[in-house]
């Protein structure tokens, strides 16, 4: 294999494949990117078995062929190098002979014959706008569990109707539900995958990468799931198992619906929380005409209390939540106010972007014993 | 390339295996028990490569990208040696962050005991359960090999039974040890349980000659040496096997009061000066002789494990009861357990002679028919 590369591109090909790269060792060629010369375009291949990435860059290719090298290294390398043109020259034993300007290196190589092929891609089922991806996973990622036990709730549900998307994410103490109306061409009926969250993640990078008016190619088959934007694609097996039946979660009426000012409630609750049981998290809500109270006064720390006005006037009652899972959507939606939807002493608490116009979007907490 | 064709002995196993592969009504945890070396990991590999044939289904055509990187998970192959003592030299906690798994096909993992003690453990435990959520990536269906599961400690072994109760779609979990009864009754009664016999001196033959990279000389003692597993006979250094058997004869002798203690210390010395010397293998043609004993002393016809010392076993079998060489084995047994704790060596098997020697004296005082 010889070919000359922009550093430029190959840095741009090689940062996108890095959160794929195996970081345990155990499996050692899968620490390396796979890279494939020919017809004067450089292939790159990452994975770590459950995610896979494939993309590609303008290369000027004189001998055609393929090598694996360390992704770390090379990247961290070639990172430092000036912007010009690199030339690789893979010689014995898979090593690679790179040149740029005045700087020589060989990078020790493995063979290509060990690196695990990546399913090749079926005929796109439809087209889903990249900045609407990236979007709907940004506001779910947050709830998927990370617990090992549940492994069902490890992943997000994705399903893909022909009017609208729909992600859902749980970890059993809280739940993000968004529906996107958009009209897709080419499905019937209704998708439905487990996402695993790593290839949430990624998915959400390279559509941010992507750029608002790109649509990414979807394609599934009975094992995995394939996004492709121009030249990468994006390969992620699903999860197995049965996702929650989260409509039954989904509360049906909104109770008594509270609009907050989401950076005065965020940084109300993050005070609070200061004085929280420090395992549970815990804060009370005491709901009173006119006002809505905060209280902590699970640690030994001390008590700690805020007052927001509200406009209500219906009976006192109070309800627990853990202040975390409040903060989490607090932070992460950008908007001027928030509804809060509450619904007694023992009802899970709904929050809710007001005049949510493209989307659906619902965060369901589950209340506490306090 | 090895196909069914190349796998000898327990056809009558493998051929109701291979018949579930064919009807595909694979169930979900198998369990492979019998001696180490009979193929059990071979014939798991093998059955992994028939379910996921891409030219073939059902039989292993050998060519098919599927076949040939799961047929290349052979832990006996030089490169998967070397990576085992480079994983010996890491400090363990390396070792917990990177959990030993073999993975030569994304849907076949074979998860070997780790570590010095030789230990399945609770990371490769997790490893195995975070990796069960997946779809099959490339193949039809997912094969996880559990190889020396009776190594799996408490907490390993209790992660395990999480994913044996419940099933995920398209994986069979294959487990194998060398004594089911090594395993958690909860383990056993979730798995299919299959049984690998050694070989007959005919298919040990067979098997020999159809390898052409195994010496011939020496063939009769290598037969009998290897007790009827191929594996054994790949992995048997005659030389080393020969040495150490001539020291745990000379516990033997000195156990049944035929020679001295000075004999014994003479050979545990040399032994404990060769540090790269383990355990379990002296141990293991202990085993083989008390087992030889056994045959002599009841006037069985059988071929002696070690036929080429018969003449020298026989005066021996003739002073150990039945009895002497029961109470024997169980020592040795217990001994097998503290092998994993990292004992001593020369002490441990200096105080085995020293036990049995006094279970010879009071046999002679109250006479070995009494406890009868």
């Amino acid at each position: 294999m010889e070919l000359t590369v922009r550093k430029a591109d190959l840095v741009k090909e090689l940062s996108l494949g890095q959160g794929v790269v195996e970081k345990k060792t155990t499996i050692p060629v899968l620490s390396n990117v796979l890279l494939q010369a020919q017809d004067n375009t450089l292939v790159l291949t990452l994975t770590d078995l459950e995610l896979g990435i494939r993309s590609s860059c303008q290369a000027t290719v004189s001998k055609a062929g393929s090598t694996t090298l360390p992704a770390r290294k090379l990247l961290d390398y070639v990172r430092l190098l000036p912007d010009a043109e690199l030339s690789i020259k893979v010689s014995e034993k898979h090593s690679a002979a790179l040149v740029c300007g005045r700087s020589r290196t060989r990078v020790a190589g493995m063979s290509p014959e060990n690196f695990p092929d990546l399913p090749v891609m079926p005929a796109a089922v439809t087209k889903i706008p990249a900045a609407l991806m990236a979007d709907v996973v940004a506001k779910t990622i947050s709830s998927v569990a990370n617990e090992e036990s549940r492994y069902t709730l490890t992943g997000g549900l994705m399903l893909l109707r022909e009017d609208g998307l729909v992600m859902v994410a749980t970890d059993g103490h809280r739940l993000s539900y968004i529906e996107a109306s958009q009209a897709f061409e080419g499905i019937s009926g209704q998708l439905k995958s487990l996402v695993p969250k790593k290839g949430m993640a990624e998915v959400m990078k390279l559509a941010s990468e992507a750029g608002d008016s790109l649509m990414l190619d979807f394609a599934t088959d009975e094992n995995h799931l394939y996004f492709r934007c121009g030249e990468r694609v994006l390969v992620s097996r699903k999860l197995t198992g049965q996702f929650p039946d989260y409509e039954r979660v989904l509360p049906k009426e909104r109770g008594d619906v509270l609009v907050l000012g989401r950076e005065e409630s965020l940084a109300a609750v993050r005070r609070v929380s200061q004085f929280a049981d420090d395992r549970s998290h815990a804060i009370r809500l005491e709901l009173d005409s006119g006002n809505l109270k905060l209280v902590s006064s699970g640690s030994e720390a001390g008590e700690s209390e805020e007052s927001i006005p509200v406009e209500y006037d219906g009976e006192k009652f109070k309800v627990g939540f853990n202040a975390q899972y409040l903060l989490d959507f607090l932070g992460a939606v950008e908007s001027e106010t928030v509804e809060f939807g509450l619904r007694g002493e023992n009802g899970a608490g709904e929050l809710r972007l007001p005049g949510a116009d493209r989307y659906d979007y619902r965060y369901i907490v589950m209340p506490m014993r306090i | 390339m090895m196909n069914f064709s190349d796998f000898i002995g327990n056809t009558d196993t493998v051929g109701v295996l291979r018949r579930m592969v064919e009807d595909q009504r694979l169930p979900q945890t198998l369990l492979f028990t019998g001696p180490s070396g009979v193929g059990k990991a071979t014939l798991a590999r093998l059955l992994t490569a028939a379910i996921n044939c891409d030219r073939t289904p059902g039989d292993i055509c050998g060519g098919c990208s599927n076949c040939l990187r799961i047929l290349q998970a052979d832990l006996s192959r030089e490169e998967f040696a070397q990576q085992f003592a480079e994983r010996e030299k890491l400090p363990s906690a390396k070792r917990v962050e990177n959990p030993l798994v073999i993975s030569t096909h994304p849907d076949f993992l074979v998860f070997p005991p780790d570590g010095p003690l030789r230990l399945i453990t609770i990371e490769q435990a997790r490893l195995l359960r975070a990796a069960a959520q997946f779809r099959p990536s490339g193949a039809r269906r997912r094969v996880f090999l559990i190889d020396h599961a009776d190594r799996a400690n408490t907490e390993a072994a209790n992660s395990l039974l999480k994913t044996l109760e419940e099933p995920a779609e398209a994986l069979t979990l294959i487990l194998t040890a060398e004594n089911p009864y090594d395993l958690l009754p909860t383990i056993r009664s979730r798995s299919i349980p299959f049984h690998f016999a050694p070989l007959s001196v005919a298919e040990m033959e067979r098997f020999l000659d159809a390898r052409s990279d195994i010496r011939t000389t020496g063939r009769a003692r290598l037969v009998g040496w290897s007790q009827g597993s191929p594996g054994r006979a790949l992995a048997l250094d005659l030389e080393a096997y020969g040495e150490r058997r001539e020291a745990m004869l000379a516990l033997l002798r000195s156990a049944l009061g035929t020679a001295s203690y000075g004999d014994l210390v003479a050979q545990t010395d040399r032994l404990a000066k060769r540090r790269q010397e383990r355990l379990d293998l002296l141990t293991e043609s202990l085993y083989g002789l008390l087992q030889d004993l056994l045959h002599l002393r009841h006037g069985s016809s059988r071929l002696l494990i070690h036929e080429d010392i018969r003449g020298e076993l026989t005066p021996l079998a003739q002073t150990a009861s039945f009895e002497w060489i029961e109470g024997a084995v169980s020592r040795l047994a217990e001994l097998d357990v503290l092998v994993r704790r990292n004992i001593q060596k020369q002490i441990a098997l200096e105080a085995l002679a020293v036990g049995l020697r006094r279970t010879m004296r009071a046999e002679a005082i109250t006479g070995p028919e009494s406890k009868a």
